[in-house]
């Protein structure tokens, strides 16, 4: 694309030049006599080095940039992934009953592993050298701790009430819009 | 003799599955683990001059209610100060495990 770029640009100069000669009469008075000594072919060259190293430079950081974000989203991806399966794994909340040894281990466990995934896009950030506090990072841990509690703490284990269903409603909501607010950050950064 | 280090491994000393808040909800409770092993591993590191270091692997997670009373349990018992001195916790299964204890220990005497 960027090459593409820069051939159209060419192309349009050329042709910019081409109607302006035919257009402007003083321009066609101009006589002109194409000369090149060896200072003005060095200077061409130094100036196509400077070029090419512009754009090898520019090239390099535009791909490992392209290449962290897409890994970035990736573990954003996860965590949405873990962020579903314990939204299924809490269904069992709303049976009205009190959890079961079993039930009550699975949503600790599906909980942990939306907890490590959250832990993983952190890391993830800190090797790629982004600010967390640039994408208002504690925003998603917040959400994170605020779902944990609605699912874990009063009245856990259970009955959960209508109110705590709510709170673990709006729980789910938050932490899926912070996914979604992260996700866009990362890719806007 | 001194100690310099008191272990306590939740998942070998006390319960894979860690319960509820209170033992009226249910076995392997946060108030059952305060009574039944942190207190007294505690006071044992605080009498000796040591630190007890809390491993927190090989359980399948914990709620929040259940570290809330145990940890927040202990810091209204003992104080803040106190349980900073003699406590430390690691949990390799969950890194954000360890910042939570703290975050209930510091806010151990607000109202919940």
């Amino acid at each position: 694309v960027r090459w593409t770029f820069c051939v159209l640009l060419l192309l349009v100069g050329v042709l910019v030049g081409f109607i302006l000669g035919l257009i402007v009469p003083g321009l066609r008075a101009v006589s002109w006599t194409p000369t090149l000594t060896l200072g003005d072919a060095l200077h061409a060259l130094a100036i196509l080095l400077v070029g090419v190293v512009i754009d090898y430079v520019y090239a390099s950081q535009t791909s490992s940039k392209q290449s962290d974000t897409k890994l970035l989203l990736d573990l954003v991806t996860d965590a949405r992934t873990a962020l579903h399966a314990l939204e299924e794994t809490s269904a069992v909340c709303k049976s009205g009953k009190k959890l079961a040894q079993e039930e009550r281990a699975d949503l600790l466990s599906a909980e942990r592993d939306l907890s490590n995934a959250v832990h993983s896009i952190e890391e993830g950030l800190g090797h790629c050298s982004v600010k967390l506090h640039k994408l208002d990072f504690e925003k998603l841990k917040d959400a994170r701790v605020k779902l944990k509690e609605s699912l874990t703490d009063n009245p856990f284990p259970g009955p959960y009430d209508p109110l705590s269903l709510r709170t673990i409603r709006d729980g789910f909501t938050l932490m899926r819009n912070e996914l979604t607010r992260m996700a866009f950050a990362i890719n806007r950064r | 003799m001194i100690l310099q280090r008191v272990e306590l491994n939740v998942a070998k000393e006390f319960a894979r599955i860690p319960g509820p808040r209170k033992r009226a909800e249910g076995e392997f409770s946060g108030e059952e683990f305060l009574e039944t092993q942190l207190r007294p591993r505690f006071i044992e590191a605080q009498q000796s001059g040591a630190t007890l270091h809390v491993n927190l692997d090989g359980t399948v997670g914990y709620g929040t209610s259940f570290l809330e009373e145990a940890f927040g349990g202990l810091a209204r018992e003992f104080g803040v100060r106190e349980v900073e001195q003699h406590l430390e916790v690691t949990c390799t299964d969950e890194p954000y495990l360890q910042d939570q204890i703290w975050k209930y220990i510091r806010n151990a005497n607000k109202i919940r």
